[in-house]
């Protein structure tokens, strides 16, 4: 019976390894550094994904004379998606007579579509990126952004909140309404905006309608 | 010489067709140790750098490939590698003609240095970052000193000059020649055979250029610029495990 063992083996065995916290990372991500890595939960990281997790700041010696753990490079919220062949490269700078690396952050919710070079030092939550964008050192994207695809975002640019970004280099080239992207539960927020709308109101119309037929009307 | 029942089997006798495929699968399986396999991966569990248990295991454990299924492995190209020149893990050196890499040189992992349409050479202190490719075409490639390539760039068969850099998402293609201290800004694609002079930025959607006059007519400048290469070079090679051994040869 050793067949069926084997066979059963290699079905088991996916593109995608899921963690203990619902991440899903692929077998084929390029992943240097793990240690120095964090993702949130319900992450997912697909193939050809570059993780440079060993381009950490160096740990600082504590005043008690102990090293301090190494900083974390690399932290990613929750259900956010890095599609395949992005690159994500903590940002850097000369400080202090030295060169040194910094943490980069990814906030929730975010997506970030495939061969997308990030060095940003963070990146807030309901960010949308598209295909082929480049995200310069210490670019900070705050919350609600989307970011078109092809975008080169420059070195050290804040990017406020609520808007569209295009361009080589970036541009402000909208705005993003009110709640955009947001909704509470996921992507667009999708049931409970579809149940105010439409199919409960018709519900509640229909009988009252009936009703009024059966009494004939109000007596006079 | 006394008769034997032939149902018996003799020592002399082969084994195996007598007994049926099902009892010889039993009798293998029963051999197995069936409690060793969770003590083993307990021992591998990742950790951290300071020895404390990880929380979040990002690279499985893979069982070695069969023998049956694995690629033969092609022989390194032929390659003259500077011995202070740092090759990362996953880093990939391929192809017939020669690659010739000077010292100080940092090819990060994931970076591709393909010679198999011609020759590759690296001069001092170039950095290929990852997903970058440097490929050998036509007439070979040359990326002299201190050119930076960034990651998922594509350098083929082109020459570039002294201290430039090309950005993340570059191409340039075969018959370029970039001059010194060039840039070419993230997501440029160079026209074919493009003549680039020196402190050119080549920039934007239509390829738009302009001269870098502050470091041109600014020794100080490009001192420092250089001072700040260095700098990050030697935290690169403290953060980067080198694997420049395995394709000394």
């Amino acid at each position: 019976m050793s067949r069926p063992a084997a066979a059963s083996r290699k079905s088991a065995k996916g593109e995608y390894i899921e963690t203990d916290t619902g991440n899903k990372i692929s077998r084929r991500a390029q992943i240097t550094g793990t240690a120095n890595i964090t993702l949130g939960g319900k992450t997912v990281i697909q193939s050809d994904v570059v993780l440079r997790g060993d381009l950490h700041r160096l740990p600082q010696r504590k005043e008690d004379g102990t090293m301090e753990r190494t900083p974390t490079a690399i932290s990613i919220g929750r259900y956010t998606v890095i599609s395949s062949g992005c690159v994500l490269r903590p940002p850097g700078r000369n400080s202090g007579g030295t060169w040194r690396y910094y943490g980069m952050k990814v906030g929730d919710n975010v997506f970030i579509g495939p061969n997308t070079t990030l060095s940003s030092a963070s990146i807030s939550s309901h960010v949308h990126i598209g295909a082929s964008c480049t995200l310069g050192n210490f670019s900070i994207i705050n919350s609600n952004v989307k970011i078109l695809p092809g975008t080169v975002v420059p070195a050290l640019m804040v990017v406020p909140p609520g808007v569209v970004l295009g361009g080589q280099p970036a541009r402000i080239v909208g705005e993003l309404g009110e709640g955009w992207g947001g909704g509470g539960n996921g992507v667009g927020g999708g049931e409970e905006a579809w149940v105010e709308g439409g199919e409960l109101r018709e519900l509640q119309t229909m009988p009252a309608f009936v009703v009024r037929e059966d009494t004939g009307g109000p007596n006079v | 010489m006394p008769t034997r029942d032939p149902s018996v089997p003799h020592a002399s006798q082969p084994i195996l067709p007598t007994f049926t495929s099902h009892s010889i699968s039993i009798s293998t399986f029963e051999f197995r140790p069936p409690a060793k396999r969770h003590q083993t991966e307990d021992q591998y569990a990742p950790t951290d750098l300071n020895g404390n248990p990880s929380t979040h295991r990002l690279t499985a454990t893979h069982p070695p490939k069969r023998a049956s299924t694995q690629k033969p492995a092609l022989p390194p190209p032929p390659s003259t590698i500077h011995p202070t020149a740092l090759i990362a893990n996953h880093a990939v050196l391929s192809g017939t003609h020669p690659i010739t890499i000077a010292a100080h040189c940092i090819i990060h992992p994931y970076a591709r240095i393909v010679s198999a349409e011609g020759p590759v050479e690296l001069g001092e202190g170039v950095v290929v970052w990852e997903h970058a490719a440097v490929e050998g075409r036509g007439e070979g490639v040359r990326l002299e000193r201190g050119v930076v390539v960034e990651s998922g760039a594509r350098v083929e068969g082109a020459e570039v000059g002294e201290g430039s850099l090309v950005g993340q998402g570059c191409g340039v293609g075969v018959g370029c020649v970039v001059g010194k201290h060039c840039k070419i800004a993230p997501r440029t694609i160079l026209e074919p055979r493009a003549r680039i002079p020196d402190f050119t930025i080549v920039y934007g959607a239509n390829n738009a250029r302009r001269v870098d006059t502050t470091a041109r007519d600014r020794a100080e400048i490009m001192a420092a610029r250089e001072k700040g290469q260095q700098r990050q070079m030697d935290a690169l090679r403290k953060l980067v495990p080198s694997n420049t051994a395995k394709w000394m040869g």
